[in-house]
This record gives C-alpha cells, sequence and structure tokens, in this order.
C-alpha cells in the first residue's frame, strides 16, 4: 500500500470538484461512424477546422486525441493520437477549438520526450510555461539574415569540404548503415566538446527504440545530453505520431531560435517520415501520386525545413540549423524523396557505402558532397588550410587508378597520388572523437603543405594525434589562439609546420616500407 | 474517392420539398426510403434523418431535441430547459421528445442535431474516474 499525502489527496480533489462544477452547456458533437486503422470517420462538427483537435469518448469513459485532416461534405476524416483499440463506432466526439500544441522552453533540455511532449525517460512529467504551434508559418525575408556563423561539427572532412553554417539545411544522404546518424552523434558531442551553447534537439522518427536507448546513453557519457531535447517515436507507434515528431522537435528548436540563441535539429530520418505521411495519406482515401505518396510530400518536407533559418539582428539573431538524414536505396539518389529534400536544403552530405567498406569512414563522398554556404560560414582558420585540399583530392580521384602503376609515373603524378592517399588518410576520423577548430587546422596544414609526406600512409592518423599532443604540450597558447576561429599568423603557421617536421621525422625513422624511387 | 451523392445535399432537398409541400409528406418519404434502399444506403438512414432535422433548424428554426433524463422531467425542468436551449440556439420552436433511462442516474442528456448538453451524473462520474 503506498503512502496517501494528504496533500496531494486534497490537491487531487479539489481539482476533481472543480472540473464536476465547470459543465460546458451546450457543445457541438459528433459521432464515428467507422473507425479502422487508426482513422476515424466522424459525422457532424459542421464547424470543424483543419487540422482541429477533436476528443472522442472512448468505450471506458476516457477520451482519445484525434485530428481532422479530412473534411469532406459528409464526413470528418480524423487521425487517432493514440490507441484506436478503444474507440467504437457511435462514439461521441467534441471539438477542442485548438490545433495541436506541443510544450516548449528550456525546461525539456535534457528530457527524452514523444510527440507530445509527454516524458519518456521516467524523470517525471514535464512541465513548460510556454506551448508552441506545432504547425507555424516560416520565417519571411525581412526577418532573416545571410548564414554567416560556423558550426562546427568536429568532423574535419565536413568542417573543411561541406561547411555548415548556422542558419543552414545540410542533408544527410546515403544508404543503410553508412554512419549517417553516426555523423549527427559527433556534430551534437562536439556542441558540447567546444562549448559552442548550441542546444541540440534530435528527432527520432520511427526509429528502434534500443537505437534511441543507445544514443542517449552515448549522450549521457559524453555529457551531451544535458543540453539536448530527444523527441522519440518507435516504429510501433501510431502513424500519426511519426508524422507529427518532426514538426513537434522544430516548434522545441524554434523556441530557441526566437529568443536569440542557436539550436541544431536532427530529423532521423525524413524518409521513415514520408512513409508514415504516405500510410496516413493512403488510409484517407487521399489519391496516390508517384510511388503512391501523396500529392504534398513536397510540402510535407519543404514546410518542416524552411524553419530552419538565422534570423535577423531585430528577431535576435538567433538560429535552428537542420540535419536532416534521408536514406537511399542501392544509392539511388535521383528516386523521388530524395531528389525532393535535396531541391529543399542548402548542401548535401553524400555518404557512400562502397568508401565505407574501404575503410573510409566518415565515408563522405568529396565529390557528390556539397554545400551551398560554404564559406561564408566557415572559421577563417580552418577556410585558410582547406582551399586546396578539395582540388588535391579531386586530382587524386582521376589519378586514383593509375596507383597501382607507381614504379610507372612520372614525378608529379606520383606525388598528386601519395599527397592524396595521405590526405585522405588523415580525413578518416573515429566515432565519437569530434576535433577542435585548432586540431583541425594543425593537421589538415601539415598534409596539405607537405610536412607529412615522408610519413608512411598507414601512420598517419598516428601522425596526426602526435601531432596533436606535441602541439598541446609545448604550444598551447597557438592551439588556445586558433580555437578563437582566426586566420593563422606565419609565426603559428611556423610553429606548426616546424612541430610536424619533428613528428614526420620520428615516423620516417621508423619506416619499413620500401621507398619507391 | 466515392461517387456517393452527398447525404447533406440529399436532406437539404427533400427537407426543402417537405416544409413547401407538407400535403405531400407521404410521398417524398418515400422517395426517400426508395433512394436509400437503390442506393444501398440504409444505414445511413439515422444519418440522413439527423440531416434533415438539422435542415429544419436552418430553414424554419425548429429545433428537435431527444432528452434522456434519470427521472420523469416536471415542468419546471422542462421549461427551463426549453429557455436554456432557445437561448444557446436562437430557435423559435423546441420539440422535445423524452425518455427515461435510470441507468443515468441523476440529471440529463439533450441531443440536438448537432449538439448535446449532457448534465447526467453518470458522466460525471466516468469524468471523475478517468481524470489523470
Amino acid at each position: 500500500m503506498s503512502e496517501l499525502k494528504v496533500q496531494e489527496l486534497s490537491a487531487e480533489l479539489r481539482d476533481a470538484i472543480q472540473s464536476l462544477r465547470t459543465t460546458k452547456g451546450l457543445e457541438e458533437a459528433g459521432v464515428v461512424t467507422r473507425v479502422g486503422d487508426g482513422v476515424a470517420s466522424i459525422y457532424g462538427l459542421r464547424s470543424a477546422g483543419y487540422n482541429e483537435v477533436l476528443e472522442i469518448e472512448t468505450r471506458d469513459g476516457g477520451t482519445v486525441t484525434a485530428f481532422a485532416l479530412n473534411l469532406l461534405e459528409d464526413e470528418i476524416g480524423a487521425v487517432i493520437l493514440g490507441d484506436d483499440s478503444q474507440v467504437v463506432a457511435g462514439a461521441r466526439v467534441t471539438l477542442t477549438g485548438e490545433v495541436i500544441k506541443v510544450p516548449i522552453g528550456p525546461e525539456l533540455i535534457g528530457r527524452v520526450v514523444d510527440p507530445l511532449g509527454r516524458p519518456l525517460d521516467g524523470k517525471g512529467p514535464v512541465k513548460t510555461k510556454q506551448r508552441g504551434l506545432l504547425e507555424r508559418k516560416a520565417p519571411g525575408v525581412m526577418d532573416r539574415k545571410s548564414v554567416h556563423e560556423p558550426l562546427m561539427t568536429g568532423l574535419v572532412a565536413i568542417d573543411t569540404m561541406t561547411p555548415i553554417g548556422r542558419g543552414q539545411r545540410e542533408l544527410i544522404i546515403g544508404d543503410r548503415q553508412t554512419g549517417k546518424t553516426a555523423i549527427a552523434i559527433d556534430t551534437m558531442i562536439n556542441q558540447a566538446k567546444q562549448k559552442t551553447g548550441v542546444i541540440n534537439v534530435y528527432v527520432a522518427v520511427g526509429q528502434k527504440l534500443s537505437k534511441v536507448a543507445a544514443l542517449v546513453e552515448r549522450l549521457k557519457r559524453e555529457g551531451v545530453m544535458d543540453q539536448t531535447i530527444v523527441v522519440a517515436t518507435s516504429p510501433a507507434d501510431p502513424a500519426p505520431m511519426l508524422y507529427l515528431a518532426p514538426y513537434a522537435g522544430a516548434a522545441m528548436g524554434e523556441y530557441f531560435r526566437d529568443n536569440g540563441e542557436h539550436a541544431l535539429i536532427i530529423y532521423d530520418d525524413l524518409t521513415k517520415h514520408a512513409v508514415a505521411y504516405r500510410q496516413m495519406s493512403l488510409l484517407l482515401r487521399r489519391p496516390p501520386g508517384r510511388e503512391a505518396f501523396p500529392g504534398d510530400v513536397f510540402y510535407l518536407h519543404s514546410r518542416l525545413l524552411e524553419r530552419a533559418a538565422k534570423l535577423n539582428d531585430e528577431l535576435g539573431a538567433g538560429s535552428l540549423t537542420a540535419l536532416p538524414i534521408i536514406e537511399t536505396q542501392a544509392g539511388d539518389i535521383s528516386a523521388y524523396i530524395p531528389t525532393n529534400v535535396i531541391s529543399i536544403t542548402d548542401g548535401q552530405i553524400f555518404l557512400e557505402t562502397n568508401l565505407f567498406y574501404q575503410g573510409i569512414r566518415p565515408a563522405i563522398s568529396v565529390g557528390l558532397s556539397v554545400s551551398r554556404v560554404g564559406g561564408a560560414a566557415q572559421t577563417k582558420a580552418v577556410k585558410s588550410v582547406s582551399g586546396g585540399l578539395k582540388l588535391s583530392l579531386a586530382q587524386f580521384r582521376e589519378l586514383a587508378s593509375f596507383a597501382q602503376f607507381s614504379s610507372d609515373m612520372d614525378a608529379e603524378t606520383k606525388q598528386r597520388i601519395e599527397r592524396g592517399q595521405r590526405l585522405t588518410e588523415m580525413l578518416k576520423q573515429k566515432q565519437y572523437e569530434p576535433l577542435s577548430i585548432a586540431e583541425q587546422t594543425a593537421s589538415i596544414m601539415a598534409a596539405t603543405k607537405g610536412a607529412f609526406d615522408e610519413v608512411p600512409t598507414e601512420k598517419i592518423k598516428d601522425a596526426q594525434s602526435d601531432l596533436i599532443s606535441l602541439l598541446e604540450d609545448k604550444h598551447g597558447a597557438v592551439m588556445k589562439s586558433l580555437n578563437k576561429g582566426d586566420k593563422p599568423t606565419e609565426e603559428q603557421e611556423k610553429t606548426i609546420l616546424e612541430a610536424a617536421g619533428k613528428v614526420a621525422k620520428s615516423f620516417a625513422s621508423k619506416k619499413t616500407e620500401k621507398v619507391k624511387e | 474517392m466515392n461517387r456517393k451523392a452527398s447525404r447533406r445535399v440529399i436532406a437539404r432537398t427533400i427537407a426543402a420539398k417537405l416544409l413547401a409541400e407538407p400535403s405531400q409528406r407521404k410521398h417524398w418519404v418515400a422517395v426517400l426510403a426508395a433512394y436509400l434502399v437503390d442506393a444501398n444506403r440504409v444505414d445511413e438512414l439515422d444519418l440522413v434523418v439527423n440531416d434533415i432535422a438539422h435542415e429544419f433548424f436552418e430553414q424554419r428554426g425548429e429545433l428537435v431535441v431527444d432528452v434522456t433524463s434519470a427521472r420523469p422531467l416536471t415542468d419546471q425542468v422542462r421549461n427551463e430547459l426549453k429557455q436554456l436551449l432557445k437561448s444557446a440556439t436562437a430557435a423559435k420552436n423546441i420539440d422535445l421528445y423524452e425518455k427515461v433511462d435510470p441507468a443515468l442516474l441523476g440529471g440529463l442528456i439533450a441531443r440536438t442535431p448537432d449538439a448535446q448538453l449532457d448534465v447526467s451524473v453518470k458522466t460525471k462520474l466516468q469524468k471523475l474516474a478517468t481524470i489523470k
């Protein structure tokens, strides 16, 4: 028998009496004529609005929420948000006069919630001061400012060649198991590691709960959870919940954007979101289009992604950066949903399966990945060293097939191939180990300026970590100053290249590989 | 999508005819019945009747109300109910159809074509039992 606290009991009794006292008077009521597959057809409620929340009385006397998505002449098609097994034909339905609102505010930070704001982490109810609209208009042209602040992911391959800015939408696209979520996680970890003050919102759309649990565990371990909100839906949740999840996350992220702060939102993934929406639309008897998706599947994602923006100074200069994830089948980026989302976002990071299995992780395809904001949102430090990087890698890729004939080539070709191999090796990165601005700048500077040309390719990562430890130990001030983001001075460049030279020598003397002349 | 004729349009047409030609009532009722049987929509009967009642209210201000109460209505309750409904709906004429159902335990439920007034004790207890 659990303890009864008299105060709690008294408060509950008072609330109950209050709800008995308030009679609603004559209120509009409809009746469920058909229910099945999470969709209820309702007769009556002539003044129901689109997306309005309805309350359906269940068999056991409680209510279940639904919202009206089909307003037909003779009936309303409403999707049920929750268990439809308790809804029977003949059940009474009433209007609430409101569209869906979710709790928003800083009280959500550190919590794992469902799309309606209900807690999933067992830490007690979520009490916020404000509630925000799930569906909101994106800021207009005049309310925005161009993206000019960097959002560091901590992944060298991204921050150097496809830099992301605050307020940008950068798509992460690839086949299954290519490391899409891993990029998102590393970006979140980097926000905590570099103390950027960016709030993370991770929206799991139809992800296995075991995966979400493992992710939350990892975030807790890396100390990121206290600046992250997780909105989770599993494949077992009804399709309307999966449909609402990204919008709920956006509403929560917008709170920070509109209050002068910066937030990062990850939609993992929008392919499952489109599939859930397709399920709902087909059950609502809306006409199917290409690949059986409804005609407004583009609008589904465009209105979501437009809410990620950089606001102008009058509105607080806050931002919401979006990293939507799309899963392709067999690398086909010209399928329906991928092309839709590619045309909406400001660039994409394309992950390839064969690169992944070659050991290049993150498996980013340098040729196909692009950031349409680019240099404007790159820290000056990183920008100064990444200029030649993309070109060197492009040249390397052209010559890659000749790598096996290295004995038959002219010196310049050979040099390009060897430099390219070292750069590719340098861009590989372990999961959960994002690098700071200084670490990235130093590494890439050493590699592109040739300081590591004598280091065997397979030892490049060791050389990199040695270089970083050496710089942290002996030249901490330089690293600290580089971390501020400014372009390295000649002095600093000299220091770094000298250190790199030292490290390279120590590896060259240990060289066991035959020197190819 | 389904090509059935709209129930509301049917109700509007029939209601207009019934109001315009009250003497032809039997004829129009037969026409409606024949249509429903022919179009295989007999299960929509209650809904069509409700729509026609709605039309009567829209066009003539005549409100049809089904009242279910735990005990038979007293004159005072009946009048108060009529007053409340008149002010809430701006109806010109109110027809009460009364029924007694002791299962309500107390109070009453009044149902108009579009709305309901539920002041029964049964519903209040149900709400009390399911508060979070």
